[in-house]
């Protein structure tokens, strides 16, 4: 429990240490320049919100649930079409038969590479150092995914869809590329090694929203993520074949301003090798902040 | 959406003008087909529209069409982008960019 919380601390400190730079307007910065979610991979690009769970009576030596990346954005003054940030995240589950306890620190990027007039086109990636607790394995990994924007039409892309007079919205958010992974170091023999991963993924929301408007606030939305990847280059002794993560659930917005704070129920399946999460399958009812 | 009535009734180079052209741009990004400028308040909050950084980088873009109409050499930047905490802030950086 105290490595949680040093941990915690240390995501903390590494935000104010970047943010003491900006004291200076420091609300407005604050807002637009640092992002607390639930993760900050390039994949979760729908930004779950940050989960912080404990349970009462403990059964177990530990029981609680981790879920909590910070970003803070990295400025530019040469380029409008690159956005980067530097990103710390921290992940940990004991509530469920399969534990998950990783540590990442990296930098992420979003690339506007091609306009081809009818949309716009992104890279989105990132370079990650991991830690695994659970069998001490040290990895460096980068994943690379390419995806498209479209606003202004019926069907717009990685931006919201308004429909029913503006009280219904959803939204569509497609990635394929793949994922690299270097094992440097692992308490487990045969873990070392490198791992290619051919990944794609969709993301989905549909909401109903508040009548007064624009920006409409959300009342209720349904979500559905999907990714799946494959390991069609793996020299390490632990094959994965076709591995699969849904994360699908409702959440219902209860404050909006200075953090979303929302009430929702999700149902997760699968696992996430570059993360550290085995196959699980599990039930979760959670307070929620984005901010 | 402008419509040719409106245009014609505002001068290009008029602050008003612009004040509609930026909530326009906003709007489509925020992913409006049918954008009605005059809906947006200039207090709006830019947190309250949720962009992600797909719609930031979309929005320097169409910021920029806006201000090189008037000043082809001017940009918006990704540090100007921290300072964009309302609407009317971002009214005001193309003002300013746009050397009105």
């Amino acid at each position: 429990m105290k490595r949680l919380w040093g941990i915690l601390c240390i995501m903390v400190c590494c935000t104010g240490e970047l943010s003491a730079q900006k004291a200076a307007g420091f609300k407005g910065w604050f807002i637009n320049n640092v992002k607390i979610a639930n993760s900050m991979r390039t994949l979760d690009l729908s930004e779950q919100p940050a989960q912080l769970q404990l349970t009462f009576p403990r059964y177990q030596a530990h029981s609680y649930l981790v879920n909590m990346g910070i970003a803070v954005i990295l400025n530019n003054n040469t380029t409008l079409n690159y956005i980067s940030d530097l990103n710390v995240e921290y992940h940990r589950n004991t509530l469920t038969d399969a534990e998950q306890n990783n540590f990442s620190a990296g930098y992420g990027f979003k690339w506007r590479f091609a306009n081809a007039g009818a949309a716009d086109y992104f890279m989105a990636g990132d370079l990650q150092y991991l830690y695994n607790e659970l069998n001490a394995t040290n990895s460096l990994g980068g994943t690379f995914l390419l995806t498209l924007f479209r606003d202004g039409k019926r069907l717009n892309w990685n931006t919201n869809n308004f429909r029913l007079n503006n009280r219904l919205l959803f939204n569509l958010a497609p990635f394929a590329g793949f994922q690299m992974q270097e094992i440097l170091k692992s308490r487990q023999n045969g873990m070392a090694g490198f791992i290619l991963r051919p990944e794609f993924s969709i993301n989905t929301s549909l909401a109903f929203c508040k009548k007064a408007g624009p920006p409409y606030d959300k009342l209720l939305a349904i979500f559905c993520n999907y990714t799946g990847r494959d390991d069609a280059i793996n020299t390490t002794s632990f094959k994965e074949h076709y591995t699969q993560l849904l994360h699908t659930g409702i959440n219902y917005y209860l404050a909006y301003s200075p953090f979303e704070v929302s009430i929702g129920a999700s149902f997760n399946d699968g696992s996430d090798p570059l993360n550290g999460r085995t196959q699980q399958q599990y039930w979760q009812v959670s307070v929620n902040f984005l901010k | 959406m402008l419509s040719k009535q409106e245009l014609s009734n505002t001068s290009s180079l008029s602050p008003d003008y612009i004040s509609q052209q930026v909530k326009q741009a906003i709007l489509i990004v925020y992913g409006l087909d049918h954008p009605v400028p005059d809906s947006l308040a200039d207090s709006a909050l830019m947190s309250g529209f949720g962009f992600n950084d797909y719609q930031w980088i979309e929005l320097a873009f169409s910021l920029t069409k806006i201000i090189r109409n008037y000043n082809p050499d001017q940009s918006v930047t990704a540090p100007d982008l921290e300072n964009l905490v309302t609407v009317r802030d971002c009214i005001d950086l193309v003002i300013q960019k746009s050397g009105i």
